[in-house]
């Protein structure tokens, strides 16, 4: 039998060439969120902008803090405080992370399902877990800038008005520590909003959930807590990552809400918030992704 | 009567171009905005439908700028592009808002919207929520939104796209009805085969500029240095093509299996002469064409995209 | 071809209530009030679990709610639709566009009340056994509206992040603004809501924190509708 159609030679060949490993695939996911979250001023610009101040004014404080006239003037009480200025910029910093939060964070997930994202996603071959680490790399990249940098910045200021090379010496550890605490509120700013985000397909209803989450119940818990004299404040993020702050640092002064937090049970609470969204976050793509929202079905 | 006037009208969002010096008149009828993506036919829609306020120069509906006169958007139906609706609403729903919105009074809006459904063909489905509509459903429950006030003017922005080709050819009618029934209508698209089976009033807009205004086979006509292609079917090609070879204003001749493509740069002179060969040859003529007639040919020689511009 | 008889234009109320009609078929077929309703739950969790203890910081907590489903509600609901472009097809209606603003908040903001209002009354009842005063009643309603009206000024001005920067707004903004010591804290919103109350704020006078909302509303609500003018789908 004659064939009726023909397939004419245009000259396209498939492509041959190397292709990037599929391990590599959440790297593209990363990238891409990071690049999204760069554009426009309000997801996350102004946050940085945040931040970037909190460090000008407290690198400032610091500056003018370890002044020889001022602590001629002040004694041992405006080195104390000069060295407060970075345990107690975190306040700060968690601040602009709880913005990119709002803006980009909590917003990730479910702007993915609402926009039919997910399956442009799925429709390739991307894993689910290639898309947990896009996305969470993508936002702990973006708030390292806030969280990590701001106090390692802060950290070397430090070094840097120190009164001679032992005292350099002396003050290395705020390196790590500053690392640390930069770190442990990345991982914690990024899992937890997107955890809240996967669990609804709506973005409004995931911002406000994590608002109130955040906000509403972290006040109460951190009110309870003072109250009480327990580690309940512990389920603040904002108050826990504090008082992680204040024991790494040694801070004494100025310890707010913090101060009735037990550091061990704010680290954990921050360990098990982490965890518990990470995986929520985990379940509830490859729920989606079962289901066939990612077009897997 | 003047329905839109555009007056050096200039659009730009923030460095991209919308829209640049239009100058253009409409006075009515059905008139096809035609050009490809992001030619700037959505901007000059939304210009018209007091969405947007031009960068530079003015535009006016029926003597109004429509993104300042609240009163002139009442003669105005817009069915936009995209296909967010508030899916939340059945289509029966839907529409009688709009018509509220748009003036018809409460009493009567609902029998209104069920006026302009059945004029849609989407009775059927009116009480059903639009979340769960097909492409082409979306596209008709839009249609309707923007008849139901009964405009004078109906601005439709690709409201083909996405749909299956027999619900294409139902809304098409639909359309040329609205525009037998007296109304002003400016239908977009990028596919050309859509506006050619609407109307051939049209106006080809391409990197925000008017390229092209009036009819099809005008137009055509204007391009008169470009060799027109005429495609006759014969038994005996060369006879035909013998007959012709020596003219001045035959340009090219292509054997094909079934007959032969003449391109000529004097249309009349060639069909007069093609005709009196014919005759005399005998020979059997089975079919006589023009690929260059149609809407397709000249876009593509307009904005240079088959061929070159001139 | 003759000039076709004039058509009526819908008159600003009947529009204004069309949009609240729509607002509110929208909001009843949606989640969002059992995502307030869930919200709303946790002052009174915190009665439940804290027992006696529960003193005058319930009312912050209350109002703290409200600082969330007030942009939840108006603030989302004006940036969706911007977002969406669902506005194209009100804009493109012969209503003036202020009356878009106001149909949403004459719809959403009786149901953001609604729900802060029950979880304050369910939350005393827990605590001490009784209903609230009138005052912090009204002080919440009051307050729930002037919100409102700031998450939709908010909105205008930058529709995607409207609901987040609402937030931040109030929050990070007013909230800190209020408990300056100085005069300029009198520019703070949820500090004349709380002088309303009667609860840590204020000398117990009522005239005065009120006319100081009514005109924090008037300008929040002119920005509202004077961005909304000049707005483009």
């Amino acid at each position: 039998m004659k064939p009726t159609g023909t397939i004419h030679d245009l000259g396209y060949k498939r492509y041959g060439g190397a292709r990037l490993s599929s391990a590599t695939r959440w790297l593209v996911i990363l990238r891409n969120q990071i690049a999204t979250g760069w554009q426009t001023w309000w997801r996350f610009k102004a946050s940085l902008g945040l931040a970037v101040l909190t460090t000008f004014i407290a690198g400032g404080v610091m500056f003018i803090l370890r002044d020889k006239g001022i602590r001629d003037f002040g004694g041992n009480f405006a080195a104390t405080m000069a060295d407060a200025a970075l345990p107690k910029s975190i306040e700060w910093y968690t601040r602009a992370a709880f913005l990119v939060s709002l803006t980009i964070g909590s917003r990730v997930v479910a702007g993915d399902v609402q926009s039919g994202a997910f399956t442009f996603y799925f429709a390739r071959s991307v894993r689910p877990r290639d898309y947990v680490l896009g996305k969470l790399g993508g936002m702990a990249g973006l708030l390292m800038l806030i969280m990590l940098a701001g106090p390692l910045v802060l950290a070397l200021s430090r070094l840097g008005l120190s009164d001679n090379t032992e005292q350099l010496v002396d003050s290395l550890h705020l390196i790590p520590k500053a690392i640390a605490i930069g770190l442990i509120g990345t991982v914690v700013f990024a899992a937890v909003p997107l955890a809240f985000s996967s669990m609804f397909s709506n973005v409004r209803y995931a911002m406000a959930l994590w608002a109130a989450y955040y906000l509403v119940f972290g006040l109460m818990v951190s009110l309870l807590g003072r109250e009480s004299q327990s580690w309940i404040g512990a389920l603040d993020l904002a108050t826990a990552l504090e008082a992680v702050a204040m024991k790494l640092f040694d801070l004494q002064l100025f310890r707010g809400r913090a101060g009735w937090v037990p550091w061990d049970a704010a680290l954990a609470s921050l360990a098990i918030h982490a965890v518990l969204a990470i995986a929520i976050l985990s379940v509830q793509v490859r729920r989606a992704y079962g289901s066939g929202v990612g077009g897997a079905s | 009567m003047t329905v839109v006037l555009a007056d050096n009208c200039s659009k730009w969002y923030g460095h991209v171009l919308g829209i640049s010096d239009v100058t253009w008149t409409l006075g009515g009828g059905i008139v096809g905005l035609l050009g490809p993506n992001g030619a700037g036919k959505s901007t000059l829609m939304k210009l018209m439908a007091g969405l947007l306020r031009p960068s530079r120069g003015g535009l006016t509906v029926y003597g109004k700028n429509p993104f300042e006169d609240v009163a002139v958007r009442r003669r105005i139906g817009y069915a936009p592009e995209h296909e967010k609706t508030w899916d939340e609403l059945t289509a029966l729903e839907l529409v009688t808002v709009m018509a509220k919105l748009a003036g018809v009074p409460a009493r009567r809006a609902e029998s209104a919207a069920k006026d302009a459904i059945a004029q849609m063909g989407m009775t059927d489905a009116q009480h059903r929520r639009v979340k769960g509509f097909s492409k082409g459903m979306r596209q008709r429950t839009k249609l309707a939104t923007a008849i139901a006030h009964d405009p004078d003017f109906l601005l439709l922005d690709e409201p083909l796209t996405g749909v299956d080709p027999i619900a294409r050819v139902d809304i098409v009618e639909r359309i040329r009805r609205l525009a037998d029934g007296g109304k002003t209508i400016v239908v977009s698209s990028h596919v050309l085969y859509e506006i050619e089976a609407l109307t051939s009033e049209i106006v080809v807009i391409y990197r925000g500029q008017v390229l092209a205004e009036g009819n099809v086979y005008e137009i055509r006509k204007l391009i008169d240095r470009h060799p027109h292609r005429i495609r006759i079917e014969c038994d005996e090609p060369r006879k035909v093509a013998a007959a012709l070879a020596t003219s001045d204003h035959v340009a090219r001749i292509v054997f094909e299996r079934k007959g032969v493509l003449i391109e000529t740069r004097d249309p009349d002179r060639c069909y007069d002469q093609l005709a009196a060969a014919v005759i005399e040859s005998g020979v059997n003529v089975s079919a006589l064409s023009s690929p260059d007639n149609n809407l397709g040919a000249v876009f593509e020689y307009l904005t240079g995209e088959g061929g070159q511009r001139r | 071809m003759s000039e076709p008889a004039p058509k009526l234009v819908p008159s600003a109320f009947a529009s204004l209530m069309t949009v609240a009609g729509l607002t509110w078929t929208r909001l009843l077929r949606g989640r969002a009030l059992v995502v307030a309703v869930v919200i709303a739950l946790l002052p009174i969790a915190y009665c439940a679990f804290a027992g006696p203890r529960v003193g005058p910081e319930l009312f912050v907590f209350e109002l703290l709610t409200a600082s969330v489903l007030a942009p939840m509600f108006v603030a989302a609901s004006i940036g969706e639709e911007i977002e969406d472009r669902t506005t194209t097809y009100l804009w493109s209606r012969p209503v003036p566009r202020w009356t878009i603003i106001a149909g949403k908040l004459v719809a959403l903001v009786p149901v953001v009340t609604a729900v802060v209002l029950g979880s304050w009354i369910v939350a005393n009842q827990i605590a001490w056994k009784m209903m609230p005063d009138e005052r912090t009643m009204a002080a919440l309603a009051i307050g729930v509206a002037a919100l409102s009206i700031l998450s939709a000024g908010v909105a205008s001005l930058a529709p995607r992040h409207g609901m987040a920067l609402s937030i931040v707004y109030i929050l990070f903004f007013d909230s800190p603004l209020g408990v300056l010591p100085a005069t300029i804290r009198e520019l703070s919103m949820t500090q004349q809501i709380r002088a309303v109350s009667g609860i840590w704020s204020g000398n117990g006078e009522l005239k005065t924190p009120l006319i100081v909302l009514a005109i924090l509303c008037a300008i929040w609500g002119l920005i509202a509708a004077a961005r909304i003018r000049r707005l483009e789908a």
